[in-house]
């Protein structure tokens, strides 16, 4: 008996053609462990900018700065960041009507089985409770929901939500 | 100390086309003397967020100059934005703080230990270009056009005094104002 070897993880270099394809122009993100790859790709491609912040509600007024100057932003951090800036995206996202992508972290995500951690316990009710709508990111073949995302915030003019479900794969 | 609406005037005569992002009490005085609302930026709701609003303004229009007019009780919420500029280092950023000897922007509520924050110092080391501090309305006065000439970012800490009876906060709501801005911006650029 043979046994097929899928490889299904999430090359950064999908989620940064992502970003070119939707003419991002800047990313503004907290630094962390779990997406050192992505950061080495971010910063080879010359169409991004990265802007660091210190807490993640910094981002999402970052980004409500550079969209009302006319740029593109998208926001990175995970998913504690967004318990973290949460009145941020009460006053600058969703009451502004401000399209966004917000690229987040889906820590304590396990698909199956229990989930110990709170943080993945908790962020898809948050999300729900704001009316955000969010997508499933797990592997390279889910990578084109992140069209899906922006296209749905320029429509609607809304945050909406890509939920990073893995790790980067090298 | 300088009355509050003083500073407010002194600021719109040099503003030129600068972005104007502002919040609080200073907010409260500036939309009445500012002449260009088409190019403010009001912060009614998410007071703490006027640096971080300022420095997205100021990467998305670095040919223009970004004008913060903070409060020193909205900064002392959100102290991590001064790292967070002073990384940045927007060229085109200035960032007044006005301290308020009259704790207005708290309705009078005094916060224990705001009277001996350095916020001049904290943006210093924070990586900011230049720092000053002013309370005296001649010498704010003579200081702005070399403030105004300098490359960023610059915190401004002004001691202020604010009108007896503090001026209502604007009509417009955010959203419009925002909307507005954003309306201005694309226009000019059209019209390039």
């Amino acid at each position: 008996m043979t046994t097929e070897v899928y490889e299904s993880v999430l090359h950064p270099q999908s989620l940064v053609a992502e970003l070119k394809k939707n003419n991002v122009s800047h990313v503004v993100w907290l630094p962390d462990s779990e997406t050192n790859f992505l950061y080495n790709m971010m910063m080879e491609e010359p169409t991004l900018d990265l802007i660091p912040v210190c807490r993640e509600g910094e981002t999402m007024a970052v980004a409500a700065g550079l969209w009302v100057g006319g740029a593109n932003p998208v926001v990175l951090i995970q998913n504690t960041g967004v318990f973290e800036a949460g009145d941020s995206i009460r006053g600058l996202c969703l009451d502004l009507n401000q399209p966004l992508v917000m690229l987040v972290g889906y820590r304590g995500w396990t698909r199956r089985g229990p989930t110990p951690d709170s943080a993945g316990r908790f962020i898809e009710h948050i999300l729900h409770a704001w009316g955000i709508n969010y997508y499933l990111v797990e592997t390279d073949d889910d990578a084109d929901r992140i069209s899906i995302a922006f296209d749905e915030s320029v429509r609607l003019n809304r945050p909406v939500a890509v939920l990073i479900g893995t790790e980067f794969g090298v | 100390m300088i009355p509050s609406r003083e500073v407010a005037r002194a600021i719109n005569y040099h503003r030129q086309d600068s972005l104007v992002v502002s919040t609080s009490a200073a907010l409260r005085d500036w939309h009445n003397v500012s002449d260009r609302r088409d190019l403010d930026i009001d912060l009614t709701d998410c007071m703490d967020r006027a640096p971080a609003v300022g420095l997205g303004l100021s990467l998305a229009q670095p040919n223009r100059r970004i004008l913060v007019l903070d409060c020193d009780a909205t900064l002392r919420t959100d102290l991590a934005s001064l790292v967070t500029i002073g990384e940045a280092s927007p060229a085109n950023f200035v960032h007044f703080v006005l301290e308020d000897a009259d704790h207005s922007s708290t309705d009078g509520t005094p916060i224990r230990g705001l009277d001996r924050i350095d916020f001049e110092g904290m943006a210093r080391s924070a990586g900011y270009a230049h720092a000053c501090r002013f309370d005296n309305l001649e010498e704010f006065l003579i200081g702005l056009e070399d403030i105004m000439a300098r490359t960023g970012p610059i915190l401004v800490a002004v001691k202020v005094l604010p009108e007896p009876e503090l001026p209502a906060f604007p009509e417009r709501t955010m959203a419009d104002g925002w909307a507005e801005v954003r309306r201005a911006l694309s226009d000019e650029t059209r019209a390039c």
